[in-house]
């Protein structure tokens, strides 16, 4: 009887120790980023299931009839380590993680073109949150860049 | 003689080791075995029938549940015993403290006992007899001190030696006789009236 | 004169005589003094009635209760002294898995809440701390409900593609 409940006891520990040790401390040091290409038009209504959910809201503040994911991405990244992203129309994004403290982390942000720098910005990414990058046009439309990041 | 109460010892620690196995029959037994006893040093120590029965269920009862911390160091007779006075008497404190059970004072300075009024009815019926006589027991039994009443209780309704008098009640051999001694030094004085009227 | 040997009334040895807690010099001794003590025999006589008076009083009392009853009510409540106490026994029992796994499935749903089901709170979901770069234009905004955070700029080559975008 003492034997089962010890058993059970550990079966309930294991886990819970995992879940914080691992979500507390390997979590502070990498996480990960995903970059999803979309491009919005005007010339149809195709919205692309993938994106119905993450778009709903923007669908009100931005003036286009369709949402196309054109590319998915993700890196894991640790603290101080850059990744980089090939995005359409010769972009690249490079990304890098600066710090993780509760709830943000803290990236870098370096936007390219070609060979150039378009922008270099710092965010602090809310976990499991995203940042919504658009603007450059594409084909008939436009950009907008979906940073997200979790840890 | 020893082999019979070798052999008495043998059947209650049978008895104990069912009861803590919890053996519905050995507590049938246990209960046919001493509730005629129980119930007679509860009825000497309150004087009360239904407390007493009470009384009785209440030590058979405690008996069921605590049976697995008899650590045996003293018989089962002993031990029912010890539980049937303590039972007793804190009964009669507590009725005592409540409805004043006992009103004779012990402290009577002339000597003479509070013997309450012989009934008027005509003493040759029987009937009148005994309840005369049970009333007068009960008179005296009820001037007798808590402690030296136990004892003579034991003694006399229960037959206990010296020993397990003070085994039961978990006093010294000595204590026994001296409080023996006092339980029945106080009934002469109570019952000096009645021998003299006999006379 | 009622009582010829007075030294020899002793109470204490009266009383152990009365017990049998004598040996059989004293006993022999004591009843050779009783059988002459008036006073003696007389306490005898009394102790000894009144005992026996005792002994019929409650053996008269105990007649009259009805053991068999009583003995089934204290069965009776015994076993359900046992039930209970087994029943008690059974729920504590189960409480040393039921505790434990209530813990844990409060503690995983709590993780699993916070973690995957809440709701992003009111906050930016990203916050600006520098932007610096060579464009046209740049807007920082954040929709009403969820305040998604969007950043939307110009590319200074693309000035004239989609002005009007948002």
């Amino acid at each position: 009887m003492r034997y089962r409940f010890r058993c059970l006891l550990a079966l309930v520990v294991l886990p819970l120790s995992w879940f914080v040790t691992a979500d507390a401390l390997l979590a502070q040091e990498s996480c990960r980023i995903s970059v999803d290409t979309i491009l919005a038009a005007r010339n149809d209504t195709v919205v692309d299931p993938q994106l119905k959910q993450h778009i709903g809201e923007l669908q009100s503040m931005f003036n286009y009839t369709s949402y196309r994911l054109l590319s998915s991405e993700s890196l894991n990244l640790s603290v101080g380590q850059s990744g980089m992203v090939s995005l359409p129309g010769d972009r690249r994004l490079k990304i890098t993680p600066q710090s993780i403290h509760g709830s943000r982390a803290d990236i870098a942000l370096q936007m390219m073109k070609q060979k150039r720098t378009v922008f270099e910005t710092q965010v602090q990414l809310l976990n499991r949150g995203s940042l919504f990058v658009g603007g450059p046009t594409y084909q008939n439309g436009n950009l907008i860049f979906k940073i997200s990041s979790a840890y | 003689m020893s082999t019979t109460i070798h052999n008495r010892i043998v059947h209650d620690q049978e008895l104990i080791l069912r009861l803590q196995r919890g053996d519905e029959w050995a507590f049938q037994l246990m209960v046919r075995r001493f509730r005629k006893k129980i119930f007679s040093i509860a009825f000497g120590i309150t004087l009360d029938a239904e407390e007493s029965q009470d009384i009785m269920q209440e030590v058979f009862l405690q008996v069921y549940r605590t049976i697995g911390d008899f650590r045996g160091d003293a018989s089962l007779a002993t031990w029912l015993h010890r539980i049937t006075v303590n039972r007793s008497l804190n009964w009669k404190r507590r009725w005592a403290r409540r409805f004043k059970w006992l009103h004779v004072s012990t402290d009577s300075t002339d000597g003479q006992p509070a013997v309450e009024p012989e009934s008027d009815l005509p003493s040759p019926e029987i009937r009148v007899a005994n309840a005369q006589t049970r009333r007068q027991i009960d008179n005296a039994l009820k001037m007798l001190p808590d402690q030296a009443r136990t004892v003579f209780v034991l003694r006399e309704i229960e037959g206990l030696s010296y020993e397990e008098i003070a085994d039961a009640i978990g006093i010294k051999l000595g204590t026994v006789r001296s409080r023996l001694f006092h339980a029945r030094k106080r009934l002469k004085e109570i019952l000096q009236p009645l021998m003299e009227e006999e006379e | 004169m009622t009582h010829p040997n007075a030294d020899a009334c002793d109470e204490i040895r009266l009383d152990r005589y009365l017990d049998g807690d004598l040996d059989a010099g004293e006993m022999a001794q004591m009843a050779a003094h009783i059988a002459e003590c008036r006073q003696c025999r007389r306490q005898l006589a009394a102790l000894t009635a009144f005992s026996q008076n005792l002994r019929d009083r409650v053996h008269d009392a105990a007649n009259s209760v009805d053991f068999v009853a009583l003995e089934k009510q204290v069965l009776n409540k015994a076993l359900r002294q046992y039930r209970s106490r087994g029943g008690l026994s059974r729920f504590i029992a189960s409480l040393k898995y039921t505790i434990p796994a209530t813990v844990t499935a409060g503690l995983l749903l709590f993780f699993a809440y916070s973690n995957y089901v809440l709701k992003p709170p009111p906050v930016p979901s990203a916050i600006i701390n520098s932007f610096t770069g060579s464009m046209s234009s740049v807007m920082i905004f954040e929709t009403p409900e969820t305040r998604q955070t969007i950043l939307w700029y110009t590319e200074e080559t693309d000035v004239e593609s989609e002005p009007n975008a948002v």
